[in-house]
């Protein structure tokens, strides 16, 4: 047995260290490229997913968000439920809001979208609104009748939905704003953009404002309250922690605002695999392909072989360790490339798509699996074509032209 | 009474070196081999039947097409007959399975083909090892084996060269090295001289008859050449498939 092994492990790393060498540097880039084209999309999609989150977190939940109690529509005595949450050491700060759809008017053109009410200073520590503008400025604390829009909703500035926007308005100029049947006018104080376009279709008001809209003037109610905690501070702690200290409201992780992320990643799981079944089945006929030609070629060496009394099983194990060695060293070198070169490139060199920017995230359970499925394919596209060959009888081998 | 116990002494010798030239080491029986192709149907051997002693060399001859590579493969059992059969050193080998054939061609069988059939990716030391390497034997041994057979063929300084770097008189002797490193039971030569001018033919029949005579090699030989006939002992003459 042992020396089976041996003979095959011979002729093989003869084989590879003595054979064309054009051949075998083709056939580890085509599987180089290959495991690439297995690993590219999962890491696309585990990018768009991380800088989802990021800018859900930035923008939106900061870490954790508090909402009313259940069968409550607000939460009450809002500001000093923010206080006792702000003396936890790891609690950076945290925002009331109001939050409601309205509809904004501007010139003949009208959409909906969401406007919050938010104590502008407050805001400003736990999410990176202010810094996202890119005309105008930042609300700040006594401004009245003065709105930040995103950049879907005015329109311009590079907004992707154009044409369901309010078609290109300014800073300084006003909107109508109706919200219960209420409509008053706000004068546009600043635009942002997160460069997503989900995040980028809102509107924020000073909370004062939305309080009148919404008829709840002086009542100290929010609708959440988004707290931002230290850096790599767990959720599940702060959590506990909120919990402890006898907060009863709905506390609610930025993971578990990732629903309709995870309906999208969903979805494109679903491409994924079906382009991960297509890579692996051209992995297979590459595969097969390359190590037939090669084999075809080695015919008569392998009458040779059986002639001198060499297993057939040694001969055909010697092909697929070739195969394996080629699909190995593809796969490491198709590794090395994502993980030091081009998933860094990204991080330097986002890439710009339709939705914000991108870069690759490479998952190392991912490439392990998807080298795995390279491995297998390789495995039967030459066990197939080696065991076809050097069943054939000897003479045959040995003479057919 | 002196003589006797020499002669006793000689007979316990021969025995103990296995050589008895009068032993019959392989026996074909009524060997019937046809091939079709397509529609007709060719009747390379019609029914031949051969014996070879031990430490004979054996020519086989006769016109070209006249079946001596076939003759040699059904023997060499590199091939199998339609009818009749191959018994070699006691052994009926009709009976032997395919994987069974490939283990007593490796352990008791050495062929030198017309065409050297080196592998291309191997060095000379390489392909004459690689049966003993199958055979399990260690790697001092089976390199200490090669070097000593490779020496033997005048290679001794090219152990580590690759066919390629050969000429066709050294690859054929690192092929009779290859047949000859396990110490096979018959070594069968298909027209090894057939690519080679006359100078180096003379060379590999003089190698050959060296293993013969000095080691007692059984060697099963075709050839078309007159002249070759006269290192061996003994010609086994084929015409249309038939002993002639
Ligand atoms: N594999 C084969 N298929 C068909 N015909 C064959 C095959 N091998 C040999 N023959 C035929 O058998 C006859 C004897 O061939 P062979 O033994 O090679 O002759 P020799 O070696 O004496 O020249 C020839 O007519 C040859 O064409
Ligand atoms: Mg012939």
């Amino acid at each position: 047995m042992l020396e089976k092994a041996k003979v095959s492990f011979f002729l093989a790393g003869r084989s590879i260290t003595r054979g064309n060498k054009g051949i075998t540097i083709f056939t580890i880039f085509v599987l180089t490229l290959i495991f690439v084209q297995l690993v590219l999309f999962s890491s696309m999609l585990a990018g768009v997913t991380l800088k989802f989150n990021e800018l859900m977190v930035d923008y939106q939940t900061g870490n954790v968000v508090i909402e009313p109690e259940e069968e409550q529509r607000y939460i009450e005595d809002a500001s000093a439920l923010q206080k006792k949450i702000e003396s936890l050491p790891r609690v950076l700060g945290t925002t009331a809001r109001l939050k409601t759809s309205g509809n904004f008017r501007y010139k003949e053109k009208e959409i909906g979208g969401t406007v919050y009410g938010i104590d502008p200073m407050d805001e400003s520590f736990v999410t990176a609104i202010e810094d996202a503008i890119i005309s105008g400025e930042f609300l700040s604390r006594p401004d009245r009748g003065e709105i930040i829009l995103g950049r879907e909703v005015s329109g311009g500035f590079g907004a992707l939905m154009e044409s369901r926007s309010l078609g290109g308005v300014e800073v300084g100029d006003t909107v109508e704003l109706t919200i219960e049947g209420k409509t008053r006018e706000f004068r546009v104080k600043g635009i942002y953009t997160t460069r997503y376009f989900m995040a980028d279709a809102s509107a924020y008001i000073n909370r004062a404002d939305l309080e009148e809209m919404l008829g709840v003037e002086g009542q100290d109610l929010a609708q959440e309250i988004a707290v931002r905690t230290t850096a790599g501070t767990d959720e599940y702690e702060t959590r506990m922690a909120l919990l402890s200290l006898g907060v009863r409201e709905n506390i609610r992780t930025w993971h578990e605002f990732a629903g309709i992320l995870r309906l999208i990643e969903n979805t494109l799981g679903l491409i994924r695999n079906i382009m991960n079944a297509i890579g692996l089945l051209i992995a297979f006929v590459i595969i097969f392909v390359v190590i037939y030609v090669n084999i075809v070629n080695k015919k008569r060496q392998i009458g040779v072989q059986k002639a001198i009394g060499i297993e057939q099983n040694v001969i055909v194990a010697s092909f697929v360790l070739q195969a394996m060695l080629y699909a190995g060293t593809g796969v490491i070198l198709g590794y090395c490339f994502m993980r030091f070169g081009l998933a860094p490139y990204t991080v330097a060199h986002p890439v710009e798509i339709p939705l914000g920017t991108m870069s690759l995230k490479l998952d190392d359970a991912e490439a392990i699996n998807r080298a795995v499925l390279l491995f297998l394919a390789s495995i039967v596209g030459s066990v197939i074509p080696a065991y076809k060959l050097a069943q054939k009888d000897l003479l045959e081998l040995i003479w057919d032209k | 009474m002196e003589n006797e116990r020499e002669n006793e002494r000689e007979n316990e010798r021969e025995n103990e070196s296995g050589i008895q030239k009068n032993d019959t080491i392989i026996e074909g029986m009524d060997i019937v081999r046809t091939f079709r192709m397509g529609e007709v149907q060719v009747r390379a051997l019609r029914g031949v039947s051969v014996k070879i002693r031990r430490g004979e060399f054996v020519a086989i001859m006769g016109p070209s097409g006249s079946g001596k590579t076939t003759l040699l493969n059904q023997l060499g059992i590199l091939d199998t007959p339609n009818s009749g059969k191959v018994v070699i050193d006691g052994t009926d080998t009709s009976a032997l399975s395919e994987k069974e054939k490939g283990k007593f061609r490796l352990h008791n069988l050495g062929y030198v083909f017309q065409d050297y059939a080196l592998l291309p990716e191997l060095n000379a030391a390489e392909n004459v090892y690689l049966s003993l390497m199958m055979q399990g034997k260690s790697k001092v041994e089976y390199e200490s084996a090669a070097a000593e057979i490779l020496t033997a063929v005048g290679l001794g300084d090219r152990l580590a060269q690759l066919p390629s770097k050969m000429s066709g008189g050294q690859q054929q002797r690192v092929s009779i090295a290859r047949a000859l490193a396990h110490s096979p039971i018959i070594l069968f030569a298909d027209e090894p001289c057939a690519n080679l001018d006359s100078e180096t033919s003379k060379e590999v029949l003089d190698l050959f008859k060296k293993f013969n005579t000095e080691y007692g090699q059984t060697i099963v030989m075709v050839t078309h050449e007159e002249w070759h006939a006269a290192y061996t002992d003994r010609v086994i003459k084929l015409k249309d498939g038939m002993l002639e």
